[in-house]
């Protein structure tokens, strides 16, 4: 069931095109990723499903509901977490945890408090004296508190230690098993790709590519010395298979498809040197932009 | 949920609002203390004869009647400190409002919850406006206790003091409203603020050249300052109040109509504006 839906969502500001034209959408307990450069328009993106910006063209909805025109609907089902969270110097993170929690009736003090505890996080600190990591977890512990269908976080392991990392990215998945959506960008091409199950990669505001994570998994890169003349695959494998060498014997292979035939294949050539690797998401990435 | 929102704001800003009502307190009661302390026929006849005349026509009233009981007590509200506490509050909350919290980014998360845009507004205005009210109260308590522990030489009601006291409100409003308006208007605090100072010093300036010169007179249409007249209103509300009731009505309305209307205004522009992410 499609749970976000962008239909030619578009946002100029003036001449400059900040977003043409996205379409994607999301399932109802799938994780999507957004990848993308600086400036590539992912955080338009996320602020035109969140309603804060007109779109120039296009429309999104969430639950059915237009993103734009029915933002409090909108909100109900959702939780979310900006790039640059700047929260209210006076507050302690506990007032802080318990105010947002007032004004989303998803949320609860106990939930926000919990949150805070899996992360921890020492909400008894006024905010100003606490640092950007400890902000983070404390804009995340208010974000992740609710219980919504859909989660949208914008960055949501930049300024974390690696622990802290890993716990945000359990929780990502603890709400993808609970049935919850959720939507992020992030920098970081290994956390989208342990815990997407599909990413979306945006160059110069154009959506450049959507892509399942399970067919980033059968890619494989081999590269391997040709010791002498090798005999091309034949028949299926044949059209499954990229290969290129060089005058010196080097051949790399990519493969989308299962390994076991290619294996039986390789078995039968004069080959040294062979290293198998999975081409992963950087490789997709650099495609479009070059090396990341 | 929007009561959680009201007790959010009126807690960030009651640091601000104790201090602005305590200063104005203070400041008045001292000042009715310094008053009680002159002659003022004596002082009234020095200035009649030392001011020139054009520097007299910048006086709310003439001089024989600043120099009455009621003359000499209200004209405490015509007083520098006053209008600075008064802006003071206004502006820092008018210009927090929209373009300060946008521009610091502590919207933003408030603005991802399932609350009107409309709501944010109002429960900020709101207490703006409460706050203008406290602070207009103060000075009215201020004169008050004044009164009571100072002890001038003839008697005055506190009541005589209301109308200047709601006049002081009235252009709390106006000054509320019109920095939020600047707020809503502006893509940063510091040019909410500048709008507001610009627009301040040529409405001030169009008062005095107003009231220096009668070929300029016109120009005193063109300034919410000549709605703010609390000396001359407590006054001409003792001696005719048949003929200055009307005019009381007719400024304080204009001020609170005016405000209101910049406050509505600044709430539809952040209804329909786009909230671009923070710098």
């Amino acid at each position: 069931m499609v749970y976000l839906q962008a239909s030619g969502l578009t946002k100029h500001y003036g001449r400059f095109t900040a977003l043409e034209q996205c379409t994607f959408q999301a399932g109802q307990g799938e994780v999507l990723g957004l990848l993308g450069p600086n400036g590539a328009g992912k955080t338009t993106l996320l602020r035109l499903l969140l309603g804060f910006l007109e779109p120039s063209a296009g429309s999104a909805t969430i639950d059915g509901f237009d993103c734009y025109r029915q933002t409090i609907e909108v909100h109900r089902r959702l939780s979310y977490l900006p790039g640059d969270p700047r929260l209210p110097r006076k507050l302690t993170g506990r007032q802080l945890l318990q105010f947002f929690a007032k004004l989303h009736p998803s949320s609860s003090p106990q939930a926000a408090l919990k949150m805070a505890k899996r992360l921890a996080l020492d909400i008894s600190r006024p905010i100003r004296q606490m640092s950007t990591g400890m902000r983070q977890k404390l804009a995340l512990a208010a974000t992740l508190a609710p219980d919504v269908p859909l989660v949208v976080l914008d960055e949501p392991t930049s300024n974390l230690d690696p622990n802290a990392r890993g716990s945000v990215l359990q929780l990502l998945r603890e709400a993808k098993a609970a049935g919850k959506t959720v939507f992020f960008s992030s920098h970081v091409l290994s956390e989208v790709e342990e815990v997407s199950e599909r990413v979306i990669i945006l160059r110069q505001g154009r959506l450049a590519e959507t892509v399942r994570m399970a067919d980033v998994r059968h890619q494989h890169r081999i590269r391997a010395k040709l010791t002498g003349p090798f005999s091309p695959p034949q028949g299926a494998l044949a059209g499954d298979l990229h290969i290129e060498h060089d005058p010196n014997g080097l051949m790399t292979i990519q493969t989308g498809g299962p390994l076991e035939p290619l294996l039986g294949w390789l078995a039968r050539q004069p080959l040294e040197e062979l290293r198998i690797e999975p081409l992963g998401l950087k490789a997709v990435y650099q495609r479009h932009h070059g090396s990341a | 949920m929007s009561r959680a929102l009201w007790c959010q704001t009126l807690r960030d800003s009651l640091f601000l609002l104790l201090g602005c009502c305590s200063l104005l307190f203070g400041f008045i009661w001292l000042r009715l203390w310094i008053v009680s302390q002159i002659d003022f026929a004596e002082a009234a006849n020095l200035f009649t004869k030392m001011l020139p005349k054009f520097f007299q026509r910048l006086l709310p009233v003439p001089i024989d009647m600043i120099a009455t009981i009621e003359g000499r007590v209200v004209v405490g509200y015509e007083e520098l400190p006053v209008g600075l506490l008064m802006a003071l509050w206004t502006v820092t909350r008018g210009t927090e409002c929209l373009a300060g919290r946008l521009g610091d980014g502590t919207l933003e998360m408030m603005l991802a919850q399932p609350v009107r845009r409309l709501a944010l507004v109002t429960s900020h205005s709101g207490v703006t406006l409460l706050g203008v009210a406290a602070v207009a109260l103060a000075a009215w308590l201020g004169t008050a206790i004044g009164i009571f522990t100072v002890g001038f030489d003839e008697e005055t009601s506190i009541t005589t003091y209301l109308p200047a006291t709601f006049n002081l409100f009235s252009v709390g409003v106006f000054m509320a409203g019109s920095a939020t308006l600047a707020s809503a208007i502006a893509p940063s605090r510091a040019q909410a603020v500048a709008i507001f100072v610009g627009f301040y010093v040529l409405e001030i300036t169009f008062k005095i050249l107003g009231l220096m010169s009668s070929d300029l007179a016109w120009l005193k249409k063109w300034t919410f300052l000549s709605a703010y007249e609390p000396t001359q209103l407590t006054i001409g509300l003792k001696s005719s109040p048949e003929l200055y009731w009307p005019l009381f009505w007719q400024t304080n309305g204009l001020l609170i109509g005016l405000g209101l209307g910049a406050l509505a205004a600044a709430a539809t522009i952040f209804c329909r504006r786009d909230v671009p992410a923070p710098l």
